[in-house]
Parts: C-alpha cells; structure tokens; sequence
C-alpha cells in the first residue's frame, strides 16, 4: 500500500467534517483545444468529475489540504497535476500530450509485434477480457461477432464440439477451410478428425486451450497480414499470445463461476396417442383397412399403455462452474505469471460434460543485457464425457427412432429392446475421451550488435488422446460384464523458427526494419487401439483388463513443413509505410515436382492524418488508408493424397490360404498447393478526438487450383481421387465502429459495431459435375456459378389440394408430380450475406452491463431430418408440424398426405430432397447479456483486495429468426470416412445442415473475480 | 567472438536438411514398394479372386433376387427402392456393388498392363495363365453388370440398346456406355481367349471348364441355344450328379464342381451375404430378408419334394405372414458358382427349345429329379414333349436356385425370346420384362458429358 495515498485518504477522513472547497480547472491539448470527457480524479479518493464540452471540471467539497490530480483521456497522456487547497477555491489549467503509445496499440503479427498504426494489413483484435467475459467452453466461441469478417458458428449443443470458423467466407473444397491457429508462435496441432465423426461429433482442438491465459487474439485476415505463414494463410490465420508477468510486484487473482444451461429450443415430438393417430391415417391413405401395425412388436393395447417422452429421458439442466486462480509479478530480471484453472462444463444433454483442468506457467528472464529467454508452458486436460447426439442416438433417437409408444422397461423390469431405446444405451454404456495437452516453448532472444535482434523458438505441442468405450452386456448380448475399446491417438508436433530482424531509423525520418526466418515444423500422430471383452467398465477404471487387452497399430500421420521467409518494413516520418512479405514453404505433402511454392506480399498504408494539411482538423483525429496484395496457399490434404497405395495380406486379407495384394487408391503425383492470390483496400478513420473510430476493408480473394477429393466415374475401378481442380472467388466489405457514445462521471456508454458482406462463387470445377463432391449425405453440391455450399435441390411447389400429393417444379418451372434428379438446380446456400455483432456497454458508477447481439442474415438452412419428422410415416416419431397435412380434397396444407409409401410422393426411396426442408437461416440473436458490479476500491481496501466484480452472465437469451426448427445456428458434425470427405463435409455442409442435430445452449451464470 | 557466434548459429539453421520432407505415409505400401514382381502379380490376381467371392458372396446374387420375384420386399434401408425397382443415381447400395465390381476390373486391367509394359518381367507360361484368369474375371463382371445395369440382351433385336462401360486397360479418363450388343461381343471375346489360355487344371482357381460354362451362360442369356447345346455337351460328361440336396454344404468338394469361391472358416466367409441374409438364426424370428409368397408357394407345392424342407413359414394366417428358408442356416460356406445342375438343366431348356434331341434333355431333367424326390416317381417320362420339357427345366431352375440370382434373368431371357415386344405375357412380379426399372440406374459418379443415364421410374 503506498503510504503517501494512505495518508493523503487518511487526511480526506479526518478533514471531512472541515469546510469545503473546490478546485476547477480547464484540460486543453497541446494545440489548445479544449478536451472533452477527460476523467479528473483526485488520488487516493472516491472524489473526481468529468470535463465538459469547454474541457472544464469542477471537483467538488474538498477540504484544505495537498492533493494529487489524475487527468486521463482516451489518445492522450495521462497527465498528474499537484494542487494545494487553501481556505478557497483553486483554478488550474491542465495541458495534456498526445499520447501515441496509447492511440498505438500493439498488434502482434507473425514473428512479431507491431503498432497498429503501422500495421498496413487487416488484423482484428480481440483482447483476452472479453473473451473470459463469456462462460464458452472453448475460447473460438467467445470471438463471435467481435471481428468483422470473421464468421463463428458454435458447434450445437454437445459438450466438446468444436465450432467453424471462417474468415472472409470460403475458400476451400476439401482442404481443410479452417484458419491455422498460433499459440504463442506454435501453429498447433488442430485435427478436427482424429475421432471421425462418431457420436454425431468431430473433435475440438482448441478445447483444452484455457480461455484464462489468454492475453490477446489477433485474426490476420489479408495476404499482407498471413503472407507470412504463406503455405498455410489462405483460410485466415488467428494468432493467441497468452499472459505473462508484468508490472511491479505480485498480483494475485481468482475467479469463481457457476451457472446452469437449459436448451434453446426443445423439439415437440408426438405422444403415443398422436403417433398412433397418424401412423393410422397413413395406413388408410395407402388403402389399407383395419388397424395399422406397429414397429417393436407392440399390440395396441401395449401402445396405448406406454407414453414415453424421450426428449425428457435425454435432456436436463446442465451445471456449470469453475475457479481460476493466477499470479503474476514483473521486475527488471524476472516477469512471472501462473495460472491454474478447472472448468465443469456441464450440457443439456443427460451425462455429457466436458471437463478442463489446466496449468500454464510463463517465465521470461533477462539473462544479460543481450540475451532473453523466455518459456512458455501449460498443461491441460479435457475429460469430455460423450453422450451419441444426433443421427447416433440420444436426443437424436428421441427426435427419431425411439417411438413415444416404446417404454423405457418392460412390465417384467427388463430394458426394452424391440425398438430404438435410448435410455437404455445411456444406461448401458460409458463413454469418455480424455485428453491432456501440454504447449511447451522455450524462446531466446538475442541482441548480438546494435540494431539486430535475433529470436530463435522451437517448440513442442503434445497431445495425447484417449477415447475409452464400454457396453455392458446389455447391449454386446454376450455374457459376460461387458465390453471396453479404446482409441489412443498420441501427436508429437515439433516445431522451431529462428528469425534475424534489423531496425534502423536514419535521421528520424526512414525507419526500416528487415526480418529474416527459417522454420520447420514436423508432426508425428501414433495410433493405437485395444479391446477387451469382459470388463467392468472402461479401461481407466480397469486397469488390469487394459494391459491384457487386444492391441492394434493403425496408420499413423505424419506431415512436416520448411520454410524460409522474410518480411521489409519502410516508413517514412511514420506518414507512409511500406511492407513485403516473402515466404516460400515445402510441404511432405506434396512431391517433389511441386513441393515448393512462394507467396509473396506486398502492401502499403498512409497516414493522412500526420500530414500538415490534415492536423488541427477538428473532425479527424486519425485517417489511414492502406492497401495490400499477396499469394496465400493451403495444404491441408491427407499426407497421402498424392500417392497410389496398396495393402497386402499382411492386414489378414487371404484367398485360398493365399496371400493378396491391391490397390488402395488411386496415384495423382501432380496433387499441388491450393493459392489465393488476396487484395486488401481499408480506411481507418478516428473521429473527434477518437471518440468515434470507423474501419472499412473491400477485399478479394481469388482462389485456383482448388484441392478437391473428387468423386470420379466408379467405373474407373475407384470412386474418388484428389485433383487441383477449379476456382473460387471471395469479395467482399467489412465495415465496423468503436463509439464513446456518452462519457461522464458516473455514466459511460460505448458501442461497437462490425458487420461484414461476403460473396462466394465457385468459378470453376474443371470437367466434374455438380455431385463431383458433397457435402454430407445430399445435401450441397458444388455449382459453377453459386457459393461453397450449394443447396441443389428440386423444388417443391405445393400439395396438390385435390390429392394431397406433392407437385415439384420441373427444371423449367412448370409443375409435375414426377421426381426427377434432372431436376435439381441451385436454391439456397449455406453461407450468409452478412454476419456481424453489435455491443452496447453501459458503466454507470460501480454497475455495468455488456450486451452483444449477433446476426447472420440471408444464408439457407436445410433441414433434413424433417421429412421424416412432417411427411413420410416411418419407424421416427414425428413433430408438431405434421398437423398442417393434406387431409381430405379441397385441403391446403403445408404438408402432403400421409403415406408409409415413399412411391405416394413419386419418390425412389425414403431419403430424397426437395426444397421443402429448405429454410431461411437469417437470424439475430441476443447473444450475451453481462450485468457486473465492480466493488467500490474503498471498500476493497478495506477488504485488503485490489478489486473485486461480481457478474451475472446470460447467453443466447434470446432469437430472432423466421426458421421453424430448433435452432437457426447449426454447426453439426462432418461426415465421412476419409480426410477428404470430412473436410468437404465441413466446408460445404456443417453449417447450416440439420440432421437431428441438438440445439444451442442457454446458459445462466455468476462469477466473481478478485484481485489481490 | 559473441557476434560470430550469433551469426554462425543463423546460417548453420538456415541450411535445413531436404530429407526433413521426405516422409512416407505410414500403414500402407507405395505403388512402387509394392508391386515389382511376378509374385507381386500373383497376389494382385489372388486378390481379384478375392474381390469377386466378397461380391458373389449372395450380394450380386441378392440384387438380381431383389428384381426378381422370389423376395419380399426388404424391412428397410435403400435395397427397397431396388426391390420397388425405382433406382435413382443417390442409391448408395446400388453405387456400393457397381463401384466394388469396376474396382476388380481396375486391378485385372492393371496386371496386364503390368506383364505387358515390361515394366515387370513375368514368365511366359504365368502371363498365358494368367492373361486366362484375367479376362475370365474381367467378362464374369463385365457380364454380371451389363445384366443388371442395362436392358437385357434381344431388348432391341440388333442390340444397339446402351449397355455399361467397357473397361478393357487402366485409364482414369471417363467413358461412354458401349451398346448391349458391344458388351457382350467384348466378354465372348475375353472368355473365349481365357479358355484358351487357362490351365485345365488349377486347383481352387479358374480353369477352362469354368471359362466355358461361364460362356454357355453368356449364349443362354443371349438365347443362342445351339451354342449352349454344343458347350454343355462337352462339358457335362466330365462331371457326376452329387446326391447332396443343398449344394452350399460341400461346394468345393461336389462332383458337380466346375467353379466356386473357396471358405475357410468363419472368419473367411465367401457365403456371408447369403447367410446374413438368409440365415434363421432363431426359429421363431424371420430372417432379415424373407421369400416370397410365389417363391414358398411354389416350393412346398409338393412335400414329397425333398427341397420343400427347406422352407419355413412365420406366423401363418396372420397379416405378418412371411417365408424363410433353412439352406444358409451355417456359419461359412464355399459358395458353388458353376456346377453341373446349371448345365443340365440350361441344356435342358435349349434342347426343348430346339426340339433337338430332347432324350437327353429328359435325363438332363430327370436327374435333377431323381435326387430331389430320391427316386425316379417324378421322373419326365421319355416321351415328354418338347414344350413340357422347357416348362419343367424351367420350373426345376426355380426349385434349384432359389436365392441365386438366376430367376430375374431367366424371366427377362424369356421375355426376349417369348414377348419380344413386351405385350405383358411375360412377367415378373407383375410387371413387364423389359420396363425401365428393371435396369439398376448408373451411381451419380459416372454423372459426364459422355454418359447416357438410364430412365428412372418404377415399371408398372
């Protein structure tokens, strides 16, 4: 505590009862404009006011004595004036510096940090208090709406999903479409696949990444801004930097949480009685007679006895809570910070959780004057207790599969089983996927000479994943305790750069800074499996059964990248800067007559505001326009699309007692990189003093030789290959705001603003087809001419009132009741035309609320489970809206006659697609609702704190949207088999394809933080 | 000495090492590791053997059945739009047996482009042997495709109709549809250089008997009965009748053997479509796939046929009545692909047709007779007409290959030969032979500019 504050509040205590003057003043910046909103706060106290319009001020009832003033505004310095407080009033004047330390934030970049007004390419920040404001199970999902440009679509309801990320739309087939990821300088390993799709869930990398330590993320969406991660730059690079020590001291921190979360929307599935009514209404449509039969074996008695309601069985309120504890302390030798935190992510979903513990200790040490050696270190673990969703079961068996007229046991106690029965496997099986992550990176950096830094990192990222399964006997049928598996994947990702840069400044006019670097980066995954029968439980629980278990080796990945690279950076009197980029990688992936590739950058930015004719203006305080071009590329295909693959009877595949050998795939041995070539235009404008800042991007992206896991004639003897095939283009603008909207003493409000228009087209698909890749089962296509992720459909027209059949347009647009795949044509996409977030803060004294609304407007959803759910009667349960069904002639209705006939609708099976499950996706939604009390620092004091805030914290409070399903924002789980078909599945169907797919989340919670 | 130093450890790292990129894909071998023998060719074809008894394990058999008219429709799942013959392009079971198939025509084609660029140095006496097996895979798939994918062969009476896509070498370009008519020209040609080339003996592997029954099937489906005559006649007296009724139980050891895919256990099943599908494994539940009505009607007409024990019937009288049969009730079989009772009664059938000979087309008959009854009390008497001796080697090709695949295409071969112009004398399962579902529609993938679809929709 200092003891000068302490005597000074001291001093106010006892003084109080005295007589009372003021002290006023004028705050006026160095060209002698008045300064308006300056905060004046007289040290030590809870006395302060804020300037007027004419920069004046007045604190009031102060008695005699010295105090010490603090003047701080927004771009300008914080100023301190001394005061002496007679029997009277005093008048000073207050003249306050332009502060570009301030206005200059530092903005990191790859292989280093810049000022963001010298930054000539489009980077967004997003500091680390506003993403550990927002309770997210992952830190990706706290992003949404924050940066322009930048689309987050959480990954629905599942505890441990991961969202999708895009930036600046898509543009990528079946390469990975997701942005690399950088901690700390370590592009991570971020395999979205290593579990498949099983459960109706991918796996999320960024999970075990603790949202507590992170100081800052930077979204590099240019080729000016990503040229320098070159290979891998073209979806967008997002870099995190994590805490570390500083300031003077230790600084202890805590924080607590706890809350609940409920489903946005529950599905309204039949009762038994409903059910029966219309699996009736169809058999007599179909011209039967009598009492229709029914699935599991049930007599209608039985039926009538059992009303089963398996949303109920499958859905809960989920608990959440967590603690955080930090520490932190800088000095002149040592910076320090620590950091330990355990998270209980609870879901709606009966039994799944996701749970993270995690550890990070970050240490920096000036050795000498020339040397620095930092580290970086964390360790994490997430425990993601799985439940099957969707198409796999649980809520998606309720919405499905499990019949209101199935009971959860028999009359005899024993499980139901003559029908899909999802209580009784969640009840009969215990699944978890565990995984520990350790980031670990130790960095040197030297200044050898004057002017020369020389920074070398290497690191290594390890993840260790486990995915145990057990089945009791009631499910394997056999007899004995039950069945254990386990999938182990272990993936080594070593990586090291070493850069040399050099900064020079001649006669404080030219500035250049030149960087040089190498880097390697090589990835190493080992996969195992074992199983066991008779076994009590999972294999962790069973320690004993795990060792005597069966062992399998499967195919491990292993990819690795070199690089060289090299940035130039120019500015002139800090008015017009300069900057180029040069990276040329070499991916394992490829061969070696395409191995290398180059991407280069080059890019420019002006300061109007520093130049004479602009400053004193008394509406812009800060103009730039800035400029870039630049070649990005993507890699991220299977280590072994490239090659022709053969397996042999060493897999246990015989003939005759004989050995085999075949073919696995296909050879492309001119598999190359996928480029974008980009260009960047911006002006960032400040206004009043930067009261108001305004930033626009136009861009365009132009990508070629576009990855694609093609499906080619079967009759080739294979169905699928990779090619460089086609093109895609993105365009588009992103306007955004910061407004200070009012600033007084007791009451602030700010808003932020972004929302960004991206247009995608798929130019070109070489000779293939519409169907030549899919995303997902029928669901989008990729269309000359229409965006990543088609919806190609035949369209419905309407019922036809006197048959109540479906009437479909044919290509031309003329009505007929024939189906026809010849018939499909481009009707919706899955990617909106506008994404964006608006925040509204509010402080008023100790109080403040945050609330974030985000929006997506005019992209499609397609439903595709509803033609079970409204249409065909099936073994499913159907949904309430069913009853806008054709009944009788002369009926309107939404929904055609009941059939159990697929051939009613003229259709070739039961899983055909039309128009009518396609959906208006548009949507706004109050995303976070934050109302947090900030502990008065008296009264801290008195409680030996240096702060303390409570909080209540709502998400996804509410939604606006025309979509009659459960929920607008759908990232459901990719399907397939291989790498190729799950990215595809990813990039062109994962948002915005509904297959039984959970709703979001709504959660309610409290944390308190306090600082030491 | 600091600076050096500093300077020396940046160039030393930039200097990164190639090999660092070299890194090959783990659990798989490369073209070039793999296949750089004559022995490397032998398990290639080893492997086409073994392709082909995975996908004639009942499943090719299953999707002729599935158009035919001994199945009931299946409970489920996209083999219903097949048994509704309303294929689309989207019908992933359908995709699934055209893409395995093709896939074993690529690794044939691949073994001779291997023994003949030189690029692998083979014996001459292995690359006549096995340029034989080759081709006769390669026309027994080529054949079984064009049969279910294409309109049958007489469907237009110069055979200029579309048939599939003849893939005779390795090329990874797309392909047009050569005609019914060149397909079958293309799969005599390969048969007829494979039986010239294989061995006559060779173990479980194909051999000229086997090429040359599989040739006296290509004529019967083309209605070249004359052809038909002239090869059974060659063939039929080097084998015996094998008393055994269910010929799955002992396929490798018959008599009657000329060619079957071999099992050798559970683990290694070349029957598992079959008995997946068939097989009762509780007495009182159906099998997932049931018989139909025609088919068990026609099968327990006559108990004191021995055959007719086979047949099980489920909740009789009730709305869920449904029929089994007990033949695949086993874990494994070797599964018979050509056998004696083929050519008997095929000789059977054209001898009648021709009225030529129609002494020994009466044997032909009476032997299958004699084992199913267990003596001669059913016996054709020697003055069968010829009409009657058609109609019951017909019937007999019913009764003895239920499940087989054989039905569908019988009904449409006599659909060329008696209802040419469809008129709806022949049917099958109430519709006419030649309606446009009864051609599996192509998978979406072959969806280019030089592939002709066939037309979609249900026959009436």
């Amino acid at each position: 505590m200092n003891i000068r504050i302490l005597s000074i509040y001291l001093l106010l205590i006892i003084s109080s009862a005295a007589s009372a003057q003021n002290i006023k003043g004028t705050v006026k910046d160095v060209g002698g404009d008045a300064v308006i909103g300056a905060t004046v706060q007289v040290e030590g106290s809870s006395y302060g006011a804020v300037t007027d319009v004419l920069g004046f001020f007045e604190v009031k009832k102060l008695r005699k004595g010295n105090y010490k003033l603090k003047i701080s505004s927004v771009g300008l310095a914080t100023t301190f004036k001394e005061v002496t407080l007679g029997e009277s009033d005093i008048t000073v004047a207050v003249v306050m510096k332009e502060d570009r330390e301030q206005m200059d934030e530092l903005v990191v970049v790859g292989y280093g940090v810049q000022r963001k007004r010298e930054v000539t390419g489009a980077i967004s920040k997003i500091g680390g208090k506003e993403l550990n404001d927002l309770p997210v199970p992952s830190f990706e999902a706290a992003l949404q709406g924050k940066a322009p440009g930048v689309q987050i679509t959480v990954g629905s309801g599942l505890a441990g999903s991961a969202s999708i990320v895009r930036i600046r739309g898509i543009s990528s087939i079946s390469a990975g479409g997701d942005p690399l990821y950088v901690v700390d300088g370590i592009p991570i390993t971020q395999d979205y696949f290593i579990n498949g799709n099983s459960g109706g869930m991918n796996n999320n990398p960024l999970a075990t990444i603790n949202p507590d330590d992170i100081e800052s993320v930077e979204v590099l969406k240019d080729a000016a801004a990503n040229a320098i991660y070159g290979s891998r730059g073209a979806n967008g690079v997002i870099i995190i930097t994590t805490k570390r020590g500083k300031g003077k001291g230790w600084k202890l921190g805590a924080q607590m949480k706890a809350g609940v979360s409920v489903p946005t929307a529950r599905p309204k599935m039949l009762n038994n009685k409903e059910w029966m009514q219309i699996n009736q209404e169809a058999w007599e449509n179909d011209g039967f007679s009598g009492i229709a039969p029914l699935p599991g074996g049930l007599t209608q008695e039985q039926a009538m006895a059992n009303n089963t309601n398996w949303v109920d069985q499958t859905i809960q309120t989920g608990s959440k809570y967590g603690f955080n504890f930090s520490a932190t302390k800088g000095g002149e030798k040592v910076n320090t910070y620590v950091n330990f935190s355990h998270d209980y992510n609870g879901s709606f979903l009966v039994g799944n959780s996701y749970i993270r513990t995690a550890g990070r200790i970050n240490l920096d040490y000036n050795a000498t004057q020339w040397l620095k050696i930092g580290i970086n270190s964390s360790i994490s673990r997430g425990i993601n207790n799985r439940v099957n969703a969707a198409w796999s079961g649980g809520l998606g068996a309720a919405m499905s599969t499990a019949l209101p007229i199935y009971p959860v046991k028999n009359a005899d106690g024993t499980w139901f089983r003559s029908g899909n029965n999802p209580t009784r496997m969640m009840e009969n099986m215990l699944w978890q996927t565990t995984e520990l992550r350790a980031l670990n990176g130790l960095n040197l950096t030297l200044t050898p000479i004057k002017d020369v830094v020389i920074q070398g990192q290497t690191s290594y990222d390890y993840m260790d994943q486990k995915d145990d399964q057990w089945r009791s006997s009631e499910i394997t049928g056999n007899a004995n305790k039950g069945d254990a598996s386990r999938g182990m994947s272990f993936v080594k990702n070593f990586n090291y750069f070493i850069t040399a840069s050099y900064l020079k400044t001649i006669n404080e006019k030219h500035s250049i800074q030149v960087l040089v670097g190498n880097e390697y980066q090589r990835a190493n995954t080992i996969r195992r499996s074992a199983d066991s029968t008779n076994v009590g439980g999972l294999f962790k629980d069973n320690y004993q059964d795990y060792l005597e278990a069966r062992y399998l080796s499967q195919p491990g990945v292993n990819w690795g990248f070199l690089s060289y690279f090299a940035r130039a950076n120019y500015n002139f009197k800090q008015k017009y800067f300069v900057q180029g980029v040069f990276r040329t990688d070499a991916s394992s992936r490829f061969g070696s007559n395409y191995r290398w590739a180059s991407f280069p950058s080059l890019s420019a930015s002006w300061i109007l505001s520093e130049e004479n004719f602009m400053k004193g203006n008394k509406v812009f305080s800060f103009l730039k326009l800035r400029a870039g071009w630049g070649k990005t590329g993507n890699a991220n295909i299977p280590d072994d699309a490239r090659y022709a693959t053969y397996s042999s009877s060493s897999n246990n595949v015989t003939y005759n007692g004989q050995g085999t050998l075949f073919p696995l795939k296909l050879e492309n041995r001119n598999v190359r990189w996928e480029t974008t070539n980009n260009y960047d235009a911006a002006i960032e404008a400040g206004f009043f003093k930067d009261r108001l800042t305004v930033e626009v991007d136009v861009y365009r992206k132009v990508t070629s030789d576009v990855l694609m896991f093609l499906t080619i004639p079967q009759s080739i003897g294979f169905s699928q290959y990779w090619d460089n095939v086609g093109g895609i283009l993105n365009q588009g603008i992103e306007f955004s705001f910061k407004s200070k909207n009012i600033i007084t003493k007791d009451f602030q409000w700010s808003t932020n603003f972004n929302v960004a228009r991206n247009f995608n087209e798929i130019t070109s698909i070489g000779v293939y087809s519409e169907d030549a890749v899919s995303g997902g089962t029928n669901d989008t296509r990729v269309v000359v001419g229409q965006p990543v992720g088609t919806n190609y459909l035949i369209r419905w027209s309407h019922v036809d009132p006197a048959t109540g059949r479906p009437v479909y347009l044919d290509i031309n647009g003329n009505q007929t009741f024939d189906y026809d795949n010849k018939n499909r044509t481009a009707v919706g996409k899955i990617i909106p035309d506008a994404i964006g977030g608006l925040t509204n803060t509010f402080r008023y004294k100790q109080w403040d609320m945050s609330v974030l609304v985000i929006f997506s407007l005019g992209s499609n959803i397609y439903e595709s489970s509803q033609k079970r759910q409204s249409t065909l009667v099936t073994d499913w349960n159907m949904d309430e809206r069913v009853y806008d069904r054709w009944q009788k002639p002369g009926d309107i209705a939404k929904y055609p006659r009941l059939t159990r006939d697929f051939r009613t609708y003229d259709l070739p099976d039961e899983w055909s697609n039309t128009t009518l499950w396609l959906k208006d996706g548009s949507y706004a939604r109050l995303r976070n609702l934050t109302i947090g009390y900030n502990m008065a620092s008296a009264r801290c004091k008195k409680m030996r704190i240096s702060s303390m805030r409570i909080s209540a914290i709502a998400t996804n409070l509410f939604t606006l949207t025309n979509f009659d399903g459960l929920d607008p924002e759908i990232g459901r789980d990719s399907e397939g088999g291989s790498s190729g078909d799950l990215n595809s599945s990813r990039n062109l169907g994962s948002q915005n394809i509904s297959y039984l797919t959970p709703p979001q989340e709504k959660t309610f919670s409290v944390q308190v933080s306090v600082e030491f | 000495m600091k600076k050096i130093l500093f300077i020396g450890i940046v160039l030393l790292t930039l200097g990164s090492c190639r090999k660092w990129l070299e890194i090959k894909p783990e659990g798989t071998q490369l073209e070039s590791e793999a296949v750089k023998s004559q022995e490397d060719l032998a398990k290639i074809l080893n492997s086409c053997y073994d392709a082909s008894a995975n996908h004639f394990n009942g499943r090719t058999q299953f999707f002729n059945e599935l158009l035919g008219d001994n199945l009931e429709k299946p409970q489920s799942g996209f083999t219903t739009s097949i048994w509704f013959r309303t294929t689309n392009f989207f019908n992933s079971d359908v995709s699934g047996l055209y893409g395995d198939l093709y896939n074993v025509v690529f690794r044939l084609n691949f073994i001779l482009e291997k023994m003949n660029d030189g690029t692998i140095e083979v014996e001459p006496e292995f690359k006549t042997r096995v340029t034989g097996e080759v081709k006769f895979l390669r026309a027994m798939i080529h054949f079984e495709i064009v049969r279910l994918w294409a309109q049958p062969y007489g469907f237009k009476s110069d055979n200029s109709h579309l048939g599939i896509v003849i893939r005779d070498k390795v090329s990874t370009s797309p392909k047009a549809r050569a005609t019914v008519g060149e397909v079958y020209s293309f799969i005599i040609g390969d048969l007829t250089e494979a039986i010239d080339k294989m061995k006559t003996t060779n173990g479980n592997y194909a051999t000229k008997d086997a090429g040359k029954a599989l040739l006296a099937k290509v004529y019967f489906q083309m209605n070249d009965y004359e052809k038909v005559k002239t090869i059974c006649n060659e063939l039929i007296p080097s084998y015996t009748m094998d008393s055994t009724l269910n010929r799955f139980s002992n396929a490798l050891t018959s008599p009657e053997k000329i060619f079957s895919f071999v099992s050798t256990g559970v683990g290694d099943n070349r029957a598992a479509t079959y008995i997946n599908n068939y097989r009762i494994v509780n007495p009182s539940n159906p099998s997932p796939i049931r018989l139909s009505k025609s088919l068990y009607t026609e099968g327990v007409s006559d108990t004191s046929d021995k055959r007719s024990k086979y047949y099980v019937i489920f909740n009789p009288g009730d709305a869920s009545e449904t029929y089994g049969t007990t033949k695949f009730n086993a874990d494994f079989f070797s599964n018979p692909i050509s056998y004696l009772t083929q050519l008997k009664l095929m000789r059977a059938e054209a001898l009648g047709i021709l009225n030529s000979d129609l002494a020994t087309g009466i044997d032909d008959v009476n032997d299958v007779l004699e084992r199913a009854y267990g003596s001669n009390i059913k016996n054709l008497p020697t003055n069968t007409a010829a009409g009657d001796l058609v109609f019951m080697a017909r019937k007999q090709s019913r009764l003895e290959f239920p499940c087989e695949g054989n039905r569908v295409q019988d009904l449409k071969r006599i659909g060329v030969k008696d209802d040419p112009n469809g008129t709806g004398t022949v049917l099958i399962r109430g519709s006419k032979w030649n309606c446009a579902g009864l051609a599996l529609q192509f998978p979406v993938s072959e969806n280019t500019d030089v592939f002709i679809f066939n037309t979609e929709g249900g026959c009436e």
